[in-house]
């Protein structure tokens, strides 16, 4: 069953410099347990898709259009109030700058206990209880006394590990990790990923699993979408996408990552910058940069095409179909 | 200058700035002559003179504001605070004209039209006393107009002079820097840490009463204030490339300084001296109302409140409240438009 | 942690020395000290005695000498108006003063910080901005003005409180005060709202500030993640990451409320040390200023570093940064 059906979903920001529309038209589905890669560039709205799920973008962003079909509710139609009751309960959001996310003058344990009591009425008791549960899933020694420090007493990987812990504090249906182990180093790296894997596999958590780094959803996601300026251009089951990669931007995401069998090769670089998300290029955004460029590109914007079993592409000339004529 | 200079000045001394500059020098001489023909007893600038004043004035704000009236007038508070404001300094510099009775003149005032209510007339109809009258028999409405002059003159002199010495001594310690900043800093910092009211409460206290010694106490405890901000905006354009390329070429330290260091830090100064005129105003009609401003003789809006303030509890609130009106509008307008101009000019803030 | 405490402290006696300096030259060595220190219709007996006792006679450094040795015992001269030594006088209307400056920065929290913290939260709406316009008019209002109106409104048309004067008095470790009974708190109220109004439109612009940055901070983002509600988010962590910045000017403001209490004490006939002051530059008590001067001097400097050090313990992040060093 479906966790999570986003439709159409439409965010954008309204600036002095005109509408940027940092999402536009994003559609996927997540079923239970299922993890989701969302893969793109800065900027290309994937982290803007998270917060729009929360209902969390700051102004002057908007989600103006499209569905957010949580376990059947529409989210994007909720009263703000039974929005703010799903947040941290049944969906929760791990964030990118561990040093940022945690309030630098309230202790973990303060931070935690209101986690929990935001929800249900519990004591204080039995919420810190229930902290320590939680800290001690992520893997941090000695819960119970680490409760009563402040973040900054915390490395950012510990730190990140009790944002997890946070996240995980009321047993969430699904959980939005927006970039969570970019800002850390590779080893720490590394093992948060297979502990949130692992945690997710326990507990039968959806995650959606934000994130540049393709390498980084290789070995953790069950499927892949793929952004690109503010639209999904790729999206599939992770194996079929990073083997046979359809859309020119995904291979070039793919090229440029060092990896096994390829020794030897020269890694490739997609040439040029992103859009500028206020004067978007006519027709297909990834035009400009694309080797596969035609005129049909510059003419019109491509739709997304199904290719069956669960892969879409949004582009002209997707390669899957070259290979397939030649 | 000689004809060996490079050419680089020359392209910097003709930036689009230069118009700008020059009214404001103009507008400025205009506002020291003013002010220094008043406060120094030699009397009022005669009715054209003070026409040039505020037309110099007005023009000197539209050339600051200049493309940016869409910023500046974001609401309707904007608008008010400029008219009000405009609208006070307008009464303030035709006083003498617009009042109906000099209230500085003794002859003209009445012992037997003493604390009349508002609307009442003098002993042979002639006059309407629309504010009503203080003890001496003085229209509290002359009186404000009148006190409206000593209470800007006053605050704006000090402010402009503050401003000057504030402006030489944090540059010079920007430029110096060493022990000669550290010294001149740590006298800023000594004096800031002691609120102005006391210091000028101490020195007045000292001095005695009079116009020229509370401009002097005002100028004593504001100057650091500048020389604070003017140091570190200096320091902060010291630091950027221009000044080394300036440096690089041989130009005079002097020429560097006024020609380069100078413009760049007015922007700041222009907001914050605006704020402290409104700041100004207010300690000044704080020292008068605790007796040690202005003298009787020239009574500022301070001064018309303290005398009116023994009447209150009877009930004879127009001569304390009607000056205090004319206070809270002039000091608000100023703060008002202070806060837009801080929002209009500072490029920091901007969004 | 020590080591910095140590070096604001001696910063502290630096201040002192160079104040005493001031005082001592402008007061002593411009005019005559006999003048400014024995009242003018003592005999010459007394005038002889003061002489010696602050050695005129002696040369300048001696004189500077004596005069902090003085001023270490306590001793400034004795008001000509009141017989009494100076800083005795002083230190007895200094409760009155003490207790109506707590009161007014007491008030000025009160009302600056749920208002500035609403402005930050509404800031683009006409709230943030009504509330912004009220605090220039909070800044431009003469305090003398501000307690008169009071006056006028509570006491004379109203007659809800007191006008002038001080109530009753209890009182509390040898100091008398009247915060502690319900009919001198009556009388408290004006003048410490009067106190308050420039401080609490202050703290609300400081609050506002404080409130907006924090807002846009990654962890109010992470705290609505957690389905946390929007008063808990603002009054618990915007509020204990402002309360750091306004809670030190705060403190660095006491200072300057005693100082403004001269023209609230005044307008309230509030029995303290600010009316104390005035009344002595009215008749020309000059021990009693010079003492008001000294006394206020030691104030601000206690209260400068009781500040820092307050600083210090409430942010956990610089707490670690002074142990560090």
């Amino acid at each position: 069953m479906s966790v999570l059906e986003l439709r159409d979903l439409q965010t954008h920001f309204f600036t002095d410099a005109g509408v940027v529309k940092a999402v536009d038209g994003v559609s996927f589905s997540l079923d239970e347990g299922e993890v989701l890669g969302l893969v793109g560039e800065s900027g290309s709205g994937k982290s803007v898709t998270g917060f729009s799920i929360l209902r969390l973008v700051d102004p002057p962003g908007r989600v103006v259009g499209g569905q957010i079909n949580f376990r059947g509710q529409d989210l994007a139609a909720l009263p703000e109030r039974e929005m703010r009751a799903l947040r941290g309960n049944k969906i929760a959001m791990i964030f990118q700058d561990p040093m940022m996310t945690l309030n630098p003058v309230l202790k973990i344990e303060t931070q935690m206990v209101e986690a929990v009591r935001a929800h249900e009425k519990v004591s204080h008791a039995a919420a810190r209880d229930r902290a320590i549960s939680a800290l001690d899933k992520v893997g941090i020694p000695s819960p119970a006394e680490r409760l009563a420090a402040y973040p900054h007493q915390f490395s950012g990987g510990m730190r990140q590990r009790v944002a997890i812990a946070i996240a995980l504090l009321n047993g969430p249906d699904l959980i939005v990790a927006d970039e969570p182990t970019t800002a850390l180093d590779v080893t720490i790296q590394s093992q948060i990923l297979a502990e949130v894997q692992e945690l997710a596999r326990d507990t039968g958590t959806a995650l959606i699993w934000i994130t540049h780094d393709l390498a980084v959803v290789a070995g953790l996601a069950d499927k892949i979408s793929v952004m690109y300026a503010g639209r999904i251009v790729e999206s599939g089951p992770t194996d079929a996408v990073l083997t046979a990669p359809g859309h020119p931007y995904t291979a070039g995401l793919l090229g440029s990552i060092p990896g096994h069998g390829r020794r030897g090769e020269r890694l490739t670089q997609i040439p040029g910058m992103a859009p500028n998300m206020a004067h978007m290029p006519q027709g297909c955004a990834f035009g400009p940069r694309c080797p596969h460029v035609s005129d049909t590109c510059r003419g019109s914007a491509p739709q997304i095409t199904d290719y069956g079993t669960g892969r879409g592409l949004r582009c002209h000339h997707p390669i899957l179909a070259a290979e397939g004529a030649a | 200058m000689s004809t060996t200079t490079p050419s680089l000045p020359e392209a910097v001394t003709t930036d689009p700035n230069r118009p700008w500059r020059i009214a404001a020098r103009v507008a400025g001489l205009a506002v020291a002559a003013s002010l220094a023909m008043l406060l120094s007893g030699v009397g009022l600038p005669a009715l054209a003179s003070r026409i040039i004043l505020l037309v110099g004035l007005i023009a000197l704000a539209a050339l600051l504001l200049r493309g940016k009236y869409a910023k500046f007038f974001s609401g309707p508070a904007a608008y008010a605070a400029t008219a009000s404001l405009l609208l006070l300094v307008v009464l303030a510099i035709f006083a003498t004209e617009l009042a109906p009775q000099n209230p500085y003149d003794l002859r003209q005032l009445d012992i037997m039209d003493g604390r009349q209510p508002p609307g009442s007339t003098n002993f042979d109809r002639s006059m309407t006393f629309h504010l009503g009258t203080d003890e001496q028999g003085r229209d509290i409405l002359s009186g404000i107009l009148y006190g409206l002059r000593v209470s800007l003159s006053v605050s704006i002199a000090a402010t402009l002079a503050a401003m000057a010495i504030g402006v030489v001594v944090g540059i010079y310690a920007a430029w110096a820097g060493g022990r000669i900043e550290a010294i001149l800093m740590r006298i800023v910092d000594f004096q800031l840490s002691f609120p102005s009211i006391l210091v000028a409460l101490m020195l007045m206290a000292a001095f005695g009463r009079g116009l020229d010694k509370i401009v002097i106490a005002l100028i004593i405890v504001q100057w650091a204030y500048y020389a604070r901000t003017v140091r570190g905006t200096a320091l902060s354009e010291a630091r950027k490339e221009y000044i080394d390329a300036a440096r690089g070429l041989g130009l005079p330290s002097w020429r560097i300084i006024f020609g380069h260091l100078l413009p760049n830090c007015i922007p700041p100064l222009i907001v914050i001296s605006t704020v402290q005129v409104a700041n100004t105003i207010v300690l000044e009609s704080s020292l008068s109302f605790l007796g040690v401003g202005v003298p009787i003789t020239q009574p500022s809006l301070g001064l018309l409140i303290a005398n009116g303030y023994g009447y209150m509890l009877s009930g004879q609130y127009w001569m304390s409240m009607y000056p205090g009106v004319a206070l809270l509008a002039i000091v608000a307008s100023i703060n008002m438009v202070g806060d837009r101009l801080r929002d209009t000019l500072n490029p920091r803030l901007t969004r | 942690m020590l080591v910095y405490l140590l070096r604001r402290l001696a910063q502290s006696v630096f201040v002192l020395i160079a104040m005493m300096i001031v005082v001592f030259f402008g007061v002593y060595m411009i005019g005559n000290p006999v003048d400014i220190l024995i009242s003018p219709d003592a005999t010459p007996a007394e005038i002889e005695e003061t002489m010696a006792r602050f050695g005129f006679d002696q040369p300048v450094y001696i004189q500077f000498l004596k005069f902090v040795g003085n001023a270490l015992q306590g001793d400034l001269g004795r008001s000509f108006v009141h017989g009494e030594p100076a800083v005795q006088l002083i230190l007895s209307y200094m409760p009155a003063t003490l207790e109506l400056a707590a009161l007014g920065l007491l008030f000025s929290v009160a009302i600056g910080v749920p208002l500035g913290v609403y402005a930050g939260y509404k800031a683009d709406r006409w709230q943030g901005r009504a509330i912004m316009t009220g605090s220039i008019f909070g800044f431009s209002l003469p305090n003398f003005w501000v307690g008169m109106l009071f006056i006028l409104i509570f006491a004379v048309q109203l007659q809800w409180l007191p006008s002038t004067g001080r109530g009753d008095t209890v009182e509390v470790l040898g100091m008398r005060l009247s915060i502690f009974s319900s009919n001198g708190l009556q009388y408290m109220i004006l003048p410490a709202l009067t106190l308050a109004l420039y401080k609490a439109s202050l703290v609300t612009r400081l609050a506002r500030a404080g409130t907006q940055e924090a807002l846009t901070q990654d962890y109010v983002k992470f705290a609505r993640a957690k389905g946390v509600s929007e008063t808990r988010i603002l009054f618990v962590h915007v509020l204990k990451n402002i309360m750091i910045p306004i809670i030190t000017v705060l403190g660095l403001e006491l200072g300057s409320m005693i100082a403004f209490a001269v023209v609230t004490e005044t307008v309230f006939a509030w029995p303290g040390m600010g009316k104390l002051l005035i009344d002595s530059i009215t008749t020309l008590d000059r021990p009693v200023i010079v003492a008001y001067l000294m006394l206020t001097v030691i104030i601000f400097i206690v209260i400068n570093f009781t500040v820092d050090v307050i600083y210090t313990l409430l942010d956990p992040r610089v707490r670690v940064k002074g142990e560090a060093a």
